[in-house]
């Protein structure tokens, strides 16, 4: 309202378009009202938290579920992730890829079993008919009513009767080493010791016949953790490789040097004619089967190198064309 | 040593054939006394007939397998057993469990090897009822017995310690053979025993002065450089 004189100005708003309330407050709360205001702010700043995190959560969830399947890929085990939400189509082909290793797996697995089946089943059939032959080839062999000619061929039959059965016993022990089906009876062995045994074993049963042969430890205590019969095994298909494949004679030296930094080593070289790279490498192949059906080497080397890889060592070959080879075993030390 | 071959032998075999061949294969090599088992039950009536003084036994059998059969025989007999295994991992079951086999022969196996661990064992469990359970070596200098623990050279006999015994008892089971130095110093001083090997050599050259004739130039007791020691004999 507007009063000037004896004017009066009124001014109104229709019917119904306004409305007026009474409000009453207690005295305090008009003087508590920043408090009020800053509150209302710190409230409000808590609902926007509390919903960015539950958005954020509703992405993430499954990205995480995501990255877990795919760690769990990487470890090749089955993943089953909800296809659903967001990430539908990744969720998809996740899964789909686990089932196609799962299935690989199953594959391989089932190859495994039926190569050791086969294994198993051929060496333990073949036994008894081998155990006849061997058996009435030794009796013609040392009977002295046959004539001379005749116990020679026999003596053949049974040379390579005896060789069918290394052979048998030789696939058996590299599957089982491949496959660490192996029992290990591990106990603190000193490398001078088994470098000793080793020779001598090949000097006893005449491997070492044209051989001149060097030992050469310069530290009589290092030693490794070792299962002694496999790996006197090992030591001594080295050395009767070398004998073998250098019939014309050569120089054999087993070396002990001292430990350096906990790995022990074992030397094994000879002045021979080397081995060829071609044979090296094949020796580096995973599946002891490949390496054995693509060479002409024989098992020996391949075994003593899952012999060693079994007492959680490594071999290494050294080869000069014509000039030698030096077979290096590296073992950690046991104190 | 006869009396070996005069032992009661019981063979428990399922196949006819291998059972026949190792029938003739003991009996070519002079056992006399074999007698023949295919089956479980068979072998245990054997057992209480016949009284066998070893037993050879395949590890499986068509009524049983041969570990039950060893318990059944051990029960009533307490002789020496071999076994007969066609599979290499039955190995550390047949030595390993503490069966009470004494032996094992993995097929197949030459003729010779079976009748030497035959009578190996014969010999391990029999030898202190037969004559002769110590070797007695004759070199070309001397006579060792060991039996007697001494040497005779020429007219003068010589007492063996009980370290140079130990050591001389090892080179003389594997007489020809080269026996490495740890070897040595493990039959004489037991395990661990790292450290003896100065020792060994003034006890080989005690042994030496005994049964060589020129011990500074040996014949008999030869050093293998690197490795050991060889009984030459």
């Amino acid at each position: 309202m507007w009063e000037s004189g004896e004017n009066l100005v009124m001014l109104g708003y229709p019917r119904n378009t306004m409305m007026k309330y009474y409000w009453s407050f207690p005295t305090h709360s008009i003087g508590s009202f920043p408090m009020t205001l800053l509150l209302l702010g710190v409230f409000n700043l808590l609902i926007t938290i509390g919903l960015s995190v539950f958005l954020t959560r509703r992405i993430t969830n499954p990205l995480s579920n995501i990255a877990e399947g795919i760690a769990l890929l990487e470890e090749e085990k089955e993943v089953e992730l909800h296809e659903r939400g967001v990430f539908e189509g990744l969720a998809q082909s996740i899964n789909h890829t686990s089932r196609l290793i799962h299935e690989k797996n199953h594959k391989l697995r089932l190859r495994d079993t039926a190569v050791s089946n086969w294994l198993t089943g051929i060496s333990h059939d073949i036994r008894t008919p081998l155990s006849m032959v061997l058996g009435y080839s030794g009796l013609m062999e040392e009977d002295p009513d046959l004539p001379e000619a005749t116990r020679g061929q026999a003596k053949i039959i049974t040379e390579n009767t005896v060789r069918m059965k290394n052979l048998i016993e030789n696939l058996n022990l590299a599957h089982s080493l491949q496959y660490q089906l192996m029992p290990l009876s591990l106990q603190p062995i000193r490398l001078s010791n088994i470098a000793r045994k080793a020779m001598t074993e090949c000097v006893n049963t005449g491997i070492l016949q044209n051989h001149p042969y060097e030992i050469r430890i310069e530290d009589e205590c290092v030693s490794a953790l070792l299962d002694e019969a496999l790996f006197l095994r090992a030591m001594i298909n080295l050395i009767s490789n070398s004998a073998k494949h250098n019939r014309e004679g050569c120089t054999i030296t087993i070396a002990v040097p001292p430990s350096e930094n906990k790995v022990a080593c074992l030397m094994i070289s000879d002045t021979g004619m080397g081995i060829s790279r071609d044979v090296i490498g094949r020796l580096n192949q995973q599946d002891y089967l490949s390496a054995w059906t693509k060479q002409s080497h024989g098992l020996g080397l391949i075994i003593a190198k899952s012999i060693v890889e079994v007492h959680q060592g490594h071999l290494t070959i050294e080869t000069i064309n014509g000039r030698g080879t030096v077979i290096t075993i590296r073992l950690p030390v046991h104190q | 040593m006869d009396q070996v071959k005069d032992k009661k032998i019981l063979l428990v075999e399922d196949e006819p054939e291998l059972l026949r061949m190792l029938e003739t294969i003991l009996k070519r090599d002079g056992f006399h006394q074999v007698f023949v088992a295919p089956t479980v039950s068979e072998a245990l009536s054997l057992t209480a007939k016949c009284r066998p003084d070893a037993a050879v036994l395949d590890v499986m059998l068509p009524d049983g397998d041969g570990f039950t059969l060893l318990g059944e025989i051990k029960k009533v007999r307490d002789i020496p057993i071999l076994f007969l295994t066609a599979r290499g991992e039955a190995e550390d079951k047949i030595l390993g469990l503490g069966l009470g086999a004494d032996d094992y022969i993995v097929k197949p196996f030459h003729p010779r090897e079976f009748t030497l661990r035959l009578s190996a064992v014969l010999k391990r469990t029999y030898a202190s009822a037969m004559k002769n359970e110590m070797p007695v070596m004759t070199l070309p200098a001397c006579v060792i017995d060991l039996g007697k623990a001494e040497v005779t050279k020429g007219e003068e006999t010589f007492l063996l310690t009980a370290k140079e015994h130990a050591i001389l008892t090892a080179l003389c089971r594997n007489a020809n053979r080269v026996v490495t130095t740890d070897t040595l110093c493990q039959c004489a001083w037991g395990d661990d025993s790292y450290g003896y090997e100065n020792t060994l050599m003034v006890h080989i050259r005690h042994i030496r002065e005994k049964i060589e004739i020129n011990p500074s130039d040996p014949a008999a007791l030869i050093t293998v450089k690197g490795l050991g020691y060889k009984l030459v004999v």
